[in-house]
């Protein structure tokens, strides 16, 4: 059976290498990507202040849809161990980076500042 | 040579039997790869045409919910949306599994319309902010475009590797 941690990696290393190509929603914090017909949403849950004003940490979450476009799972910090939670947040950094072009922005800049 | 005939007769004709039967079978055979061929041809190039009338259609339906957008008419879009996503997997459903790319697009877009819905779904009965408003629209442009690219590309709805 294929592991959360596995997927996580696979979704990491490709994004990193530029072949998964994320897009945004309406959703400033919610990027999505597809494998075949099946989409990946990744989302950032911001930290709320609870009843006794404690600060919960920022999240993320992953979503699964399947072809029919119905979601098939879903996995937040409630399923995930310590290690997991870290790809989550790299792939939701990455994701955002892929979906706005923030390297070619930056690239851009650096060419108009002859870095 | 008088006496071969009356005895020989008789294999000599099983041999030639034999060779036109293999020759006619072979040229049947070569007949029935043909219309094969042309079959498979005839059937990629109708599910060409329906995939890209498809794609036009949803294309002219975003375009359509756009000027909804447009004009506050959020009460009347939201059977559109739905009909938009299910026009997108019934496209997703007819492309060919080695149309990756294509199937992935797709449904990156099915996706985005999924969220737009569920988005506007709760706020139609209040005012839309600008920002909102042009956050949607230019979600659904970015789709319209991929939409438009897919529908020009020659190759889509070839099934080449299929067998």
């Amino acid at each position: 059976m294929i592991e959360l941690g596995q997927i996580l990696a696979g979704l990491v290393q490709r994004t990193a290498e530029g072949k998964l190509k994320w897009r945004r929603t309406v959703q400033d914090d919610r990027f999505v990507t597809s494998v075949d017909a099946i989409s990946i949403v990744i989302v950032e849950l911001h930290g709320y202040f609870d009843a006794d004003l404690n600060l919960a940490p920022t999240t993320h979450r992953l979503d699964i849809y399947d072809e029919s476009g119905e979601i098939v799972e879903s996995f937040g910090d409630q399923d995930t161990n310590e290690e997991e939670d870290k790809q989550l947040a790299r792939l939701y950094v990455l994701a955002r980076r892929s979906a706005l072009n923030i390297d070619s922005t930056l690239e851009k800049i650096a060419k108009a500042l002859d870095l | 040579m008088m006496e071969f005939w009356p005895v020989t007769w008789g294999d000599v004709a099983t041999v030639v039997g034999i060779i036109v039967s293999l020759t006619g079978l072979a040229w049947a055979i070569i007949v029935v790869r043909g219309a094969r061929s042309a079959a498979r041809e005839t059937r990629d190039q109708i599910a060409h045409h329906l995939q890209t009338v498809d794609l036009q259609r949803a294309i002219a339906l975003i375009q359509r919910i756009k000027t909804l957008h447009d004009s506050d008419r959020w009460e009347a879009f939201r059977e559109h949306y739905q009909t938009l996503r299910e026009m997108l997997l019934d496209v997703i459903a007819r492309s060919p599994d080695n149309q990756s790319d294509v199937r992935e697009k797709l449904a990156t877009a099915r996706t985005i319309v999924r969220d737009i819905e569920n988005f506007v779904r709760p706020r139609v009965s209040q005012d839309i902010p600008e920002r909102d408003r042009s956050r949607w629209n230019q979600r659904l442009n970015d789709i319209q475009s991929d939409l438009e690219e897919l529908a020009s590309n020659v190759g889509f709805g070839d099934s080449q590797g299929e067998t």
